[in-house]
Protein backbone atom coordinates (compact mmCIF):
# COMPACT_ATOMS: atom_id res chain seq x y z
CA UNK A 1 0.00 0.00 0.00
CA UNK A 2 2.73 2.21 0.67
CA UNK A 3 3.90 1.88 -3.15
CA UNK A 4 0.74 2.87 -4.36
CA UNK A 5 0.29 6.18 -1.94
CA UNK A 6 3.70 6.96 -3.24
CA UNK A 7 2.33 6.65 -6.69
CA UNK A 8 -0.36 8.43 -5.61
CA UNK A 9 1.90 11.79 -4.75
CA UNK A 10 4.03 11.12 -7.43
CA UNK A 11 0.81 11.77 -9.81
CA UNK A 12 -0.25 14.53 -7.99
CA UNK A 13 3.37 16.28 -7.71
CA UNK A 14 3.47 15.69 -11.89
CA UNK A 15 0.49 17.66 -11.91
CA UNK A 16 0.73 19.95 -9.30
CA UNK A 17 2.00 22.69 -12.21
CA UNK A 18 -1.12 22.37 -14.45
CA UNK A 19 -3.21 22.98 -11.41
CA UNK A 20 -1.37 25.72 -10.12
CA UNK A 21 -2.14 27.16 -13.58
CA UNK A 22 -5.34 26.62 -13.69
CA UNK A 23 -7.59 29.56 -13.58
CA UNK A 24 -10.91 27.39 -12.91
CA UNK A 25 -12.42 26.34 -9.94
CA UNK A 26 -13.96 23.06 -11.62
CA UNK A 27 -10.39 21.61 -12.13
CA UNK A 28 -9.40 21.83 -8.88
CA UNK A 29 -12.90 20.48 -6.91
CA UNK A 30 -12.83 17.74 -9.94
CA UNK A 31 -8.93 17.07 -9.13
CA UNK A 32 -9.81 16.85 -5.24
CA UNK A 33 -12.70 14.38 -5.36
CA UNK A 34 -11.36 11.88 -8.17
CA UNK A 35 -8.03 11.46 -6.56
CA UNK A 36 -10.00 10.94 -3.32
CA UNK A 37 -11.78 8.05 -4.68
CA UNK A 38 -8.67 6.72 -6.51
CA UNK A 39 -7.35 6.40 -2.60
CA UNK A 40 -10.44 4.95 -1.04
CA UNK A 41 -10.40 2.40 -3.83
CA UNK A 42 -6.60 2.28 -3.43
CA UNK A 43 -6.77 1.16 0.13
CA UNK A 44 -9.93 -0.92 0.05
CA UNK A 45 -7.61 -3.28 -2.22
CA UNK A 46 -5.00 -3.34 -0.19
CA UNK A 47 -6.31 -4.06 3.13
CA UNK A 48 -8.48 -6.65 1.54
CA UNK A 49 -5.95 -9.30 0.13
CA UNK A 50 -8.31 -12.43 0.09
CA UNK A 51 -11.36 -10.86 -1.50
CA UNK A 52 -12.98 -12.33 -4.65
CA UNK A 53 -12.47 -11.30 -8.12
CA UNK A 54 -15.95 -9.57 -9.38
CA UNK A 55 -15.25 -12.03 -12.33
CA UNK A 56 -15.73 -15.05 -9.76
CA UNK A 57 -18.97 -13.69 -8.52
CA UNK A 58 -19.89 -13.17 -11.48
CA UNK A 59 -19.47 -16.26 -12.88
CA UNK A 60 -21.02 -17.79 -9.35
CA UNK A 61 -23.73 -15.63 -9.42
CA UNK A 62 -25.01 -16.62 -13.12
CA UNK A 63 -23.25 -20.08 -12.37
CA UNK A 64 -21.43 -20.48 -15.42
CA UNK A 65 -19.57 -23.53 -15.96
CA UNK A 66 -15.90 -24.24 -16.24
CA UNK A 67 -14.29 -22.90 -13.50
CA UNK B 1 2.74 25.62 -32.17
CA UNK B 2 0.41 23.47 -34.19
CA UNK B 3 -3.24 22.58 -33.58
CA UNK B 4 -3.20 19.08 -31.56
CA UNK B 5 -5.13 16.59 -34.21
CA UNK B 6 -5.46 13.41 -35.92
CA UNK B 7 -6.33 12.82 -39.39
CA UNK B 8 -9.17 10.61 -39.91
CA UNK B 9 -6.49 8.20 -41.49
CA UNK B 10 -4.78 8.05 -38.32
CA UNK B 11 -7.81 7.29 -36.06
CA UNK B 12 -8.50 4.66 -38.76
CA UNK B 13 -5.02 3.45 -38.19
CA UNK B 14 -5.74 3.57 -34.43
CA UNK B 15 -8.92 1.86 -34.47
CA UNK B 16 -7.36 -1.38 -36.75
CA UNK B 17 -4.43 -1.54 -34.32
CA UNK B 18 -6.67 -1.08 -31.00
CA UNK B 19 -9.21 -4.13 -32.38
CA UNK B 20 -6.14 -6.37 -33.19
CA UNK B 21 -6.22 -7.15 -29.33
CA UNK B 22 -9.75 -8.58 -28.60
CA UNK B 23 -8.96 -10.24 -32.37
CA UNK B 24 -5.80 -11.83 -30.95
CA UNK B 25 -7.45 -12.79 -27.45
CA UNK B 26 -10.97 -13.70 -27.59
CA UNK B 27 -12.51 -13.22 -31.79
CA UNK B 28 -11.76 -16.75 -32.98
CA UNK B 29 -12.98 -18.56 -29.52
CA UNK B 30 -16.08 -16.63 -29.54
CA UNK B 31 -16.23 -17.12 -32.90
CA UNK B 32 -16.14 -21.02 -32.86
CA UNK B 33 -18.23 -21.50 -29.84
CA UNK B 34 -20.95 -20.65 -31.90
CA UNK B 35 -20.76 -21.48 -35.42
CA UNK B 36 -18.20 -24.20 -35.49
CA UNK B 37 -16.70 -24.25 -38.91
CA UNK B 38 -18.33 -21.83 -39.89
CA UNK B 39 -16.70 -19.07 -37.90
CA UNK B 40 -14.56 -17.90 -40.72
CA UNK B 41 -17.65 -16.97 -42.98
CA UNK B 42 -18.91 -14.88 -39.54
CA UNK B 43 -15.72 -13.19 -39.49
CA UNK B 44 -16.16 -11.81 -43.30
CA UNK B 45 -20.19 -10.95 -42.53
CA UNK B 46 -19.20 -8.83 -39.81
CA UNK B 47 -18.22 -6.35 -42.29
CA UNK B 48 -21.87 -5.90 -42.88
CA UNK B 49 -22.86 -4.36 -39.47
CA UNK B 50 -19.45 -2.30 -39.06
CA UNK B 51 -20.19 -0.43 -42.95
CA UNK B 52 -23.54 0.00 -41.20
CA UNK B 53 -22.31 1.63 -37.93
CA UNK B 54 -19.29 3.92 -39.86
CA UNK B 55 -22.67 5.29 -41.61
CA UNK B 56 -24.48 5.62 -38.54
CA UNK B 57 -21.72 7.60 -37.04
CA UNK B 58 -21.15 9.73 -39.77
CA UNK B 59 -24.52 10.81 -40.67
CA UNK B 60 -24.64 11.43 -36.93
CA UNK B 61 -21.37 13.60 -36.79
CA UNK B 62 -21.58 15.47 -39.87
CA UNK B 63 -24.96 15.54 -40.29
CA UNK B 64 -27.45 16.48 -37.32
CA UNK B 65 -28.56 19.49 -37.06
CA UNK B 66 -28.52 21.32 -33.36
CA UNK B 67 -29.16 25.23 -32.11
CA UNK B 68 -25.02 25.48 -31.19
CA UNK B 69 -24.25 24.33 -34.87
CA UNK B 70 -22.59 21.24 -35.67
CA UNK B 71 -21.67 18.58 -32.97
CA UNK B 72 -18.22 18.72 -31.99
CA UNK B 73 -17.94 15.34 -30.72
CA UNK B 74 -20.70 11.87 -29.67
CA UNK B 75 -21.07 14.00 -26.32
CA UNK B 76 -22.82 16.92 -28.03
CA UNK B 77 -24.71 14.84 -30.50
CA UNK B 78 -26.34 12.74 -27.73
CA UNK B 79 -26.89 16.18 -25.53
CA UNK B 80 -28.95 17.63 -29.16
CA UNK B 81 -30.86 14.08 -29.50
CA UNK B 82 -31.54 12.77 -26.23
CA UNK B 83 -31.55 16.38 -23.94
CA UNK B 84 -28.89 17.31 -21.72
CA UNK B 85 -29.87 15.06 -18.55
CA UNK B 86 -30.36 12.05 -20.59
CA UNK B 87 -27.09 13.08 -22.82
CA UNK B 88 -25.14 13.31 -19.57
CA UNK B 89 -26.62 9.99 -18.26
CA UNK B 90 -25.03 7.96 -21.36
CA UNK B 91 -21.71 10.08 -21.89
CA UNK B 92 -21.03 8.61 -17.74
CA UNK B 93 -22.63 5.43 -18.90
CA UNK B 94 -19.69 5.38 -21.63
CA UNK B 95 -16.93 6.40 -19.37
CA UNK B 96 -17.71 3.77 -16.95
CA UNK B 97 -17.94 1.75 -19.51
CA UNK B 98 -14.57 2.43 -21.23
CA UNK B 99 -12.75 1.92 -17.50
CA UNK B 100 -13.98 -1.07 -16.72
CA UNK B 101 -12.96 -2.43 -20.42
CA UNK B 102 -9.83 -0.75 -19.90
CA UNK B 103 -9.39 -2.77 -16.82
CA UNK B 104 -10.32 -5.99 -18.15
CA UNK B 105 -7.79 -6.01 -21.25
CA UNK B 106 -5.09 -4.33 -19.03
CA UNK B 107 -5.55 -7.50 -16.90
CA UNK B 108 -5.55 -9.63 -19.84
CA UNK B 109 -2.12 -8.03 -20.33
CA UNK B 110 -0.66 -9.18 -17.57
CA UNK B 111 -2.01 -12.29 -17.21
CA UNK B 112 -0.83 -13.61 -21.07
CA UNK B 113 1.88 -11.89 -20.67
CA UNK B 114 2.47 -14.33 -17.16
CA UNK B 115 0.94 -16.97 -18.88
CA UNK B 116 3.55 -16.95 -21.82
CA UNK B 117 6.64 -15.06 -20.99
CA UNK B 118 7.17 -13.63 -17.33
CA UNK B 119 5.69 -16.55 -15.68
CA UNK B 120 7.26 -15.85 -11.96
CA UNK B 121 6.55 -11.64 -12.39
CA UNK B 122 4.01 -10.23 -9.90
CA UNK B 123 1.41 -9.36 -12.02
CA UNK B 124 0.86 -5.59 -10.10
CA UNK B 125 4.05 -4.99 -11.21
CA UNK B 126 3.77 -5.52 -14.95
CA UNK B 127 0.22 -3.59 -14.43
CA UNK B 128 1.65 -0.74 -13.02
CA UNK B 129 4.91 -0.73 -16.39
CA UNK B 130 2.23 -0.44 -18.25
CA UNK B 131 0.24 2.26 -16.68
CA UNK B 132 3.30 4.36 -15.96
CA UNK B 133 4.22 4.69 -19.92
CA UNK B 134 0.22 5.21 -20.81
CA UNK B 135 0.13 7.84 -18.46
CA UNK B 136 2.63 9.76 -20.06
CA UNK B 137 1.73 9.17 -23.73
CA UNK B 138 -2.39 10.16 -22.85
CA UNK B 139 -1.24 13.44 -21.30
CA UNK B 140 0.72 14.55 -24.19
CA UNK B 141 0.16 15.12 -28.23
CA UNK B 142 -2.64 13.18 -29.71
CA UNK B 143 -0.81 14.27 -32.91
CA UNK B 144 2.22 12.34 -31.34
CA UNK B 145 0.09 9.33 -30.66
CA UNK B 146 -1.43 9.44 -34.06
CA UNK B 147 2.09 9.53 -35.89
CA UNK B 148 3.56 6.84 -33.55
CA UNK B 149 0.30 4.23 -34.15
CA UNK B 150 0.97 5.73 -38.36
CA UNK B 151 4.46 3.71 -38.44
CA UNK B 152 3.30 0.76 -36.16
CA UNK B 153 0.97 0.23 -38.41
CA UNK B 154 3.58 -0.30 -41.19
CA UNK B 155 5.98 -2.93 -39.42
CA UNK B 156 2.01 -4.96 -38.36
CA UNK B 157 1.88 -4.92 -41.90
CA UNK B 158 4.95 -6.63 -42.90
CA UNK B 159 4.31 -9.24 -39.52
CA UNK B 160 0.78 -10.02 -40.57
CA UNK B 161 1.96 -11.28 -44.00
CA UNK B 162 4.83 -13.61 -42.71
CA UNK B 163 2.45 -14.80 -39.90
CA UNK B 164 0.02 -15.78 -42.98
CA UNK B 165 2.21 -17.07 -45.48
CA UNK B 166 4.12 -18.80 -42.35
CA UNK B 167 1.39 -20.72 -40.29
CA UNK B 168 -0.04 -22.06 -44.26
CA UNK B 169 2.12 -25.24 -43.59
CA UNK B 170 -0.29 -26.06 -40.14
CA UNK B 171 -3.30 -24.85 -42.46
CA UNK B 172 -6.01 -28.29 -43.23
CA UNK B 173 -8.92 -27.39 -44.83
CA UNK B 174 -10.71 -30.54 -43.10
CA UNK B 175 -10.89 -27.55 -40.10
CA UNK B 176 -12.99 -24.80 -41.73
CA UNK B 177 -14.81 -26.95 -44.78
CA UNK B 178 -17.34 -28.29 -45.13
CA UNK B 179 -19.83 -25.91 -42.74
CA UNK B 180 -22.75 -27.79 -41.87
CA UNK B 181 -26.31 -26.94 -41.82
CA UNK B 182 -26.33 -26.83 -38.00
CA UNK B 183 -23.31 -24.34 -38.15
CA UNK B 184 -24.74 -22.02 -40.51
CA UNK B 185 -27.69 -21.66 -38.01
CA UNK B 186 -25.13 -20.42 -35.39
CA UNK B 187 -23.38 -17.86 -38.23
CA UNK B 188 -25.73 -14.97 -37.31
CA UNK B 189 -25.11 -15.50 -33.56
CA UNK B 190 -21.46 -15.79 -34.86
CA UNK B 191 -21.36 -12.23 -36.31
CA UNK B 192 -23.01 -10.58 -33.90
CA UNK B 193 -20.75 -11.73 -31.36
CA UNK B 194 -17.77 -10.62 -33.82
CA UNK B 195 -19.26 -6.88 -34.42
CA UNK B 196 -18.54 -6.15 -31.07
CA UNK B 197 -14.84 -5.77 -32.13
CA UNK B 198 -16.00 -2.44 -33.94
CA UNK B 199 -16.59 -0.80 -31.00
CA UNK B 200 -13.70 1.15 -31.26
CA UNK B 201 -15.36 3.20 -34.13
CA UNK B 202 -17.94 4.35 -31.97
CA UNK B 203 -15.63 5.47 -28.76
CA UNK B 204 -13.22 7.36 -31.93
CA UNK B 205 -15.73 9.65 -31.81
CA UNK B 206 -15.57 11.29 -28.58
CA UNK B 207 -12.91 13.25 -29.54
CA UNK B 208 -13.79 14.30 -33.16
CA UNK B 209 -13.29 18.01 -32.29
CA UNK B 210 -9.71 16.43 -32.46
CA UNK B 211 -10.15 15.22 -35.76
CA UNK B 212 -8.84 17.45 -38.80
CA UNK B 213 -11.12 16.04 -42.01
CA UNK B 214 -14.30 14.77 -39.80
CA UNK B 215 -15.79 14.83 -43.60
CA UNK B 216 -13.82 11.75 -44.34
CA UNK B 217 -15.31 9.35 -41.63
CA UNK B 218 -17.42 7.51 -43.82
CA UNK B 219 -14.62 7.10 -46.28
CA UNK B 220 -12.11 6.16 -43.63
CA UNK B 221 -14.23 4.33 -41.59
CA UNK B 222 -15.38 2.08 -44.41
CA UNK B 223 -11.81 1.46 -45.08
CA UNK B 224 -11.14 0.17 -41.52
CA UNK B 225 -13.90 -1.96 -41.24
CA UNK B 226 -12.93 -3.94 -44.04
CA UNK B 227 -9.18 -4.33 -42.73
CA UNK B 228 -10.26 -5.00 -39.77
CA UNK B 229 -12.73 -7.67 -41.12
CA UNK B 230 -9.98 -9.26 -42.97
CA UNK B 231 -7.53 -9.54 -40.13
CA UNK B 232 -10.35 -11.23 -38.04
CA UNK B 233 -10.94 -13.38 -40.91
CA UNK B 234 -7.01 -14.28 -40.99
CA UNK B 235 -7.03 -14.41 -37.23
CA UNK B 236 -9.63 -17.06 -37.47
CA UNK B 237 -8.48 -19.37 -40.10
CA UNK B 238 -4.94 -19.02 -38.48
CA UNK B 239 -6.10 -20.93 -35.39
CA UNK B 240 -9.46 -22.84 -36.60
CA UNK B 241 -7.24 -23.57 -40.11
CA UNK B 242 -4.48 -25.14 -37.19
CA UNK B 243 -6.84 -26.32 -34.56
CA UNK B 244 -10.21 -27.37 -35.87
CA UNK B 245 -13.40 -26.43 -34.00
CA UNK B 246 -13.15 -28.95 -31.13
CA UNK B 247 -9.63 -28.04 -29.37
CA UNK B 248 -10.13 -24.16 -30.37
CA UNK B 249 -12.42 -23.50 -27.96
CA UNK B 250 -11.10 -24.88 -25.02
CA UNK B 251 -7.48 -23.24 -25.60
CA UNK B 252 -6.77 -20.41 -23.65
CA UNK B 253 -4.06 -18.59 -25.80
CA UNK B 254 -5.13 -19.85 -29.21
CA UNK B 255 -3.54 -17.53 -31.62
CA UNK B 256 0.17 -17.66 -29.15
CA UNK B 257 -0.42 -21.56 -29.52
CA UNK B 258 -0.92 -21.47 -33.43
CA UNK B 259 2.35 -19.21 -33.77
CA UNK B 260 3.85 -21.46 -31.41
CA UNK B 261 3.70 -24.81 -34.07
CA UNK B 262 5.11 -22.85 -36.84
CA UNK B 263 8.28 -23.97 -38.89
CA UNK B 264 8.82 -22.80 -42.34
CA UNK B 265 11.27 -25.45 -43.22
CA UNK B 266 12.54 -26.97 -39.84
CA UNK B 267 14.84 -23.40 -39.87
CA UNK B 268 12.51 -20.36 -38.89
CA UNK B 269 10.70 -21.36 -35.88
CA UNK B 270 9.27 -19.98 -32.24
CA UNK B 271 8.33 -16.77 -33.96
CA UNK B 272 6.19 -16.28 -31.02
CA UNK B 273 8.27 -14.03 -29.29
CA UNK B 274 7.93 -11.37 -31.77
CA UNK B 275 4.29 -11.44 -31.62
CA UNK B 276 4.68 -11.12 -27.86
CA UNK B 277 6.32 -7.82 -28.47
CA UNK B 278 3.52 -6.76 -31.08
CA UNK B 279 0.91 -8.16 -28.48
CA UNK B 280 2.44 -5.15 -25.63
CA UNK B 281 2.71 -2.75 -28.20
CA UNK B 282 -0.82 -3.48 -29.31
CA UNK B 283 -1.83 -3.57 -25.74
CA UNK B 284 -0.60 -0.38 -25.17
CA UNK B 285 -1.81 1.58 -28.25
CA UNK B 286 -5.50 0.18 -26.87
CA UNK B 287 -5.11 1.39 -23.44
CA UNK B 288 -3.89 4.70 -23.85
CA UNK B 289 -6.70 5.74 -27.06
CA UNK B 290 -9.21 4.92 -24.40
CA UNK B 291 -7.11 6.59 -21.68
CA UNK B 292 -7.41 9.66 -23.96
CA UNK B 293 -11.36 9.09 -25.11
CA UNK B 294 -12.30 8.73 -21.57
CA UNK B 295 -9.97 12.19 -20.35
CA UNK B 296 -12.01 14.17 -23.37
CA UNK B 297 -15.39 12.65 -21.85
CA UNK B 298 -14.43 14.07 -18.47
CA UNK B 299 -12.88 17.49 -19.47
CA UNK B 300 -16.13 18.00 -21.44
CA UNK B 301 -18.40 16.42 -18.54
CA UNK B 302 -16.92 18.35 -16.15
CA UNK B 303 -16.06 21.54 -17.64
CA UNK B 304 -11.95 21.21 -17.24
CA UNK B 305 -9.61 23.58 -19.00
CA UNK B 306 -7.08 20.86 -20.07
CA UNK B 307 -7.55 16.87 -20.73
CA UNK B 308 -4.54 15.85 -19.03
CA UNK B 309 -5.69 17.18 -15.64
CA UNK B 310 -8.64 13.84 -15.67
CA UNK B 311 -5.36 11.50 -16.50
CA UNK B 312 -4.25 10.89 -13.81
CA UNK B 313 -7.34 10.33 -11.52
CA UNK B 314 -8.49 7.54 -14.42
CA UNK B 315 -5.13 5.87 -14.55
CA UNK B 316 -5.19 5.23 -10.84
CA UNK B 317 -9.18 4.13 -11.13
CA UNK B 318 -8.02 1.84 -13.96
CA UNK B 319 -5.48 0.61 -12.04
CA UNK B 320 -7.63 -0.51 -8.89
CA UNK B 321 -10.45 -2.07 -11.49
CA UNK B 322 -7.63 -3.88 -13.09
CA UNK B 323 -6.98 -5.49 -9.85
CA UNK B 324 -10.06 -6.45 -8.42
CA UNK B 325 -12.26 -7.49 -11.98
CA UNK B 326 -10.42 -11.08 -11.28
CA UNK B 327 -8.14 -13.40 -9.29
CA UNK B 328 -7.60 -16.12 -12.21
CA UNK B 329 -7.60 -15.81 -15.90
CA UNK B 330 -10.49 -18.37 -17.01
CA UNK B 331 -12.72 -16.13 -14.34
CA UNK B 332 -11.56 -13.00 -16.77
CA UNK B 333 -12.14 -14.53 -19.77
CA UNK B 334 -15.89 -16.37 -18.88
CA UNK B 335 -16.52 -12.94 -17.76
CA UNK B 336 -14.73 -11.26 -20.94
CA UNK B 337 -16.72 -13.87 -23.58
CA UNK B 338 -20.02 -14.04 -21.75
CA UNK B 339 -20.77 -10.65 -20.48
CA UNK B 340 -18.69 -7.83 -21.58
CA UNK B 341 -18.54 -8.97 -25.11
CA UNK B 342 -22.06 -8.14 -25.24
CA UNK B 343 -22.23 -4.89 -23.85
CA UNK B 344 -19.84 -3.82 -26.00
CA UNK B 345 -22.03 -4.68 -28.89
CA UNK B 346 -25.13 -2.43 -27.09
CA UNK B 347 -22.72 0.48 -26.63
CA UNK B 348 -20.62 -0.05 -29.63
CA UNK B 349 -23.67 -0.96 -32.14
CA UNK B 350 -26.96 -0.63 -30.71
CA UNK B 351 -26.81 2.78 -28.64
CA UNK B 352 -25.52 4.70 -32.37
CA UNK B 353 -28.23 3.01 -34.13
CA UNK B 354 -31.22 3.98 -31.71
CA UNK B 355 -29.86 7.43 -31.43
CA UNK B 356 -29.77 7.72 -35.01
CA UNK B 357 -33.45 6.41 -35.40
CA UNK B 358 -34.30 8.77 -32.42
CA UNK B 359 -32.56 11.21 -34.43
CA UNK B 360 -34.42 10.80 -37.57
CA UNK B 361 -37.48 10.62 -35.67
CA UNK B 362 -37.24 13.98 -34.19
CA UNK B 363 -36.42 15.30 -37.97
CA UNK B 364 -32.70 16.34 -36.07
CA UNK B 365 -30.83 14.56 -39.61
Amino acid sequence: MIYYLILLTTGILIDFKDLKTSSKKSDIVFYIIAMTVCAALGVFFFLNPNREGVAEIFVKMFRFGGI
Amino acid sequence: MRDDKVSMYQLAIICILVSIVPIVRYFPISLTDTAGRGAWIGALLTIIPAILLVCVLHELINKIKSKEGKPKNLNNVFDTVYGKVMGKILSFAYLLWILIFVAAQLRFFGERLISTTYIYTPIIFLLTTMLILTFFVARGRISNFGRFAEIFFELFLIIIVFVVIASASNFEIKNVWPVNKQEIMGIPRAILRGTSIFGTLTIGMFFTEKIEDRKNIKKYGIIASVVIAIIGLIGVFVTLGTFGKDLLPTLAQPFFMALKVISVFGVIERIESIFVTFWVVADFILITYNIIVASNICKQRFKLTKRRIAVTPLVFIIFIFAMLIANNFFALQMLFTKFMANINLIFGLAVPLITYVVAKARGLL
